[in-house]
């Protein structure tokens, strides 16, 4: 058996900031013994925490008692009980009462109380399934990829070295430790590299920039285009900065370069997949090619395009398309047509619309993505019902206890029928000119 | 309290009605003390960045989510609009 460590910081290092007080490495190993020894008897937990240190912590702590930690893509009441249903016994670890969850729950914030340094930093089996990360609110395997310690740790690495801080660097993170994006990023950069990460996530514009403001350079945000668009439009003097990392969605170049006017900083797009964690890396502004990090390989497999890494437990298939310039360099082409993704959230269309289905009283109806609007907006996906007995509202309201809110269909309109073909079939073509007839003349 | 939308409490459901693109909503519809996120309108996280520049935009002020009573400000139109009017002084 195999060991790593924890974390490569030195144990007097910097690596977090929360309420004005600095946690070095050596306290920060210190409480998350201490909640270890809470947790010793967990075999899974599911950390739900929102302040980002606490966050990090509960993770910590959980991979020193041996368990696996949980990261479910959302908080839906239907995630969670769908999530300790299929592991029995998780504990749920969170900083803030939740409503509607009635399974067993600990707040690791006495953690943060104890005071006290850690000698050494400790080693962890390799093979310890440190985390299970769930792409959509479906809890099944396809949605489920597990994150051994090898391959975090070693991911950590290789983020630190293709696209982390060289010198020790501030970080400020608009995104949640639960995301695979902000796991890398504000969860194990800060323990694999030279930065010190900010227990806050910032949401306005003004808030990420009072932030920001506060603390010295070097300093980097690390967010998606959903926040940097609203940073951007906000018409606020944005601060100085050295970096500005985005992933989770095309930046735009456009974006990209008006952030570079306007706090200074260089623009770095990261692109990867929950399956195999943060994979090329870009400056978007420049518009330039994917660069694909040293340690993954890209091939064809069938119509799909797969990276394998050492570190990765198999080969992932990418949900994108690209066009290959070089071995390590390429262009994004589309994606796979059944998967969207909103704001970093993924979801089958095709699942999306069984739960629609779901709704007693629904006799046929669809989910779909229409057109992009190019505005650099989010697009909403829309959906087509069929239902004679009920109102829009009342399918609403049945649709939102099922989805994650990002994936509500708007607008939601019911219809008499819908275009399908003989064969039952329903074309793409023949559902966007009739979703256009159906809603674009109530504009 | 009233049920019913005061002036500006108008203004304001016009506003996020066609920021958001609410196209299944109209203004008049958003009743002032009925959450605007979760189950009635479905509005999300998204949409409060969206809704917080348009804000920033037609008012002229910063919403910001630092300390604990920005928590309630979406609660409602009706809330968002006395935060509104609290910040324009």
């Amino acid at each position: 058996m195999s060991r790593l460590p924890l974390m490569r910081r030195g144990l007097d290092a910097a690596i977090a900031r929360r309420n004005g007080q600095t946690i070095t490495a050596a306290e920060f190993i210190h409480q998350a013994r201490w909640l270890a020894e809470r947790l010793r008897r967990e075999q899974h937990v599911i950390n739900l925490c929102q302040d980002r240190h606490t966050f990090s912590l509960a993770f910590a702590g959980a991979i020193l008692a041996h368990a696996t930690t949980l990261l479910p893509a959302n908080r839906l009441p239907d995630t969670i009980d769908a999530l300790v249903n299929r592991y029995p016994g998780s504990l749920i670890l969170s900083d803030q009462p939740i409503e509607g969850l009635y399974h067993r729950q600990l707040d690791p914030g006495e953690a943060l109380e104890q005071t006290g340094q850690a000698d050494r930093i400790p080693e962890i089996d390799e093979s310890l399934l440190a985390a299970v990360v769930f792409t959509s609110g479906s809890t099944g395997p396809s949605s489920a990829v597990r994150k051994p310690w090898r391959t975090l740790h070693d991911s950590s690495l290789i983020n630190a070295a293709e696209y982390g801080p060289r010198e020790m660097t501030e970080l400020v993170a608009t995104v949640p430790p639960q995301h695979m994006w902000g796991l890398e990023t504000s969860v194990l950069l800060p323990w694999f590299g030279p930065a010190i990460i900010s227990s806050a996530q910032p949401f306005y514009a003004a808030d990420i920039i009072a932030l920001v403001e506060r603390l010295p350079r070097p300093r980097a945000l690390i967010s998606t285009p959903v926040h940097l668009r609203n940073l951007a439009e906000s018409g606020l003097d944005l601060p100085a900065m050295d970096r500005v990392y985005s992933a989770t969605a095309p930046l735009g170049a456009q974006l990209a370069g008006q952030l570079e006017r306007l706090t200074s900083a260089e623009v770095t797009e990261v692109f990867g997949c929950s399956e195999a964690g943060c994979l090329a890396w870009r400056q978007a502004a420049d518009d330039e090619p994917w660069r694909l990090f040293k340690a993954f390989a890209l091939d064809q497999h069938r119509d799909r395009f797969r990276v394998r890494a050492d570190h990765l437990p198999e080969p992932v298939e990418l949900l994108d398309h690209l066009e290959m310039l070089a071995e390590d360099r390429f262009r994004l082409a589309g994606r796979h047509a059944d998967l969207v993704n909103i704001a970093g959230k993924r979801a089958s269309l095709s699942e999306l619309t069984q739960r629609l289905l779901d709704i007693r009283g629904v006799t046929d109806g669809v989910i779909f993505q229409p057109p992009a609007s190019g505005d650099g907006r989010v697009t909403r996906l829309a959906a087509l019902v069929v239902a004679p007995q009920l109102s829009e509202r009342q399918i609403r309201q049945a649709l939102s206890q099922r989805i994650d809110p990002a994936f509500m269909p708007r607008p939601l309109r019911r219809v008499p029928a819908l275009p399908r073909a003989e064969s039952g079939k329903l074309p793409q073509q023949s559902l966007v000119h009739f979703y256009r007839q159906v809603c674009e003349p109530a504009r | 309290m009233s049920a019913e939308q005061t002036p500006n409490e108008r203004k304001l459901a016009e506003l996020i009605v066609e920021s958001l693109n609410l196209e299944d909503i109209e203004p008049e519809e958003i009743e002032p003390e009925k959450p605007l996120f979760g189950d009635e309108y479905g509005l999300d996280s998204i949409d409060a960045l969206e809704l917080a520049l348009a804000i920033s935009k037609t008012y002229g002020v910063q919403l910001k989510a630092d300390d604990e009573k920005n928590r309630h400000v979406f609660a409602n139109l009706r809330a968002l609009n006395a935060h509104i009017e609290s910040l324009r002084g």
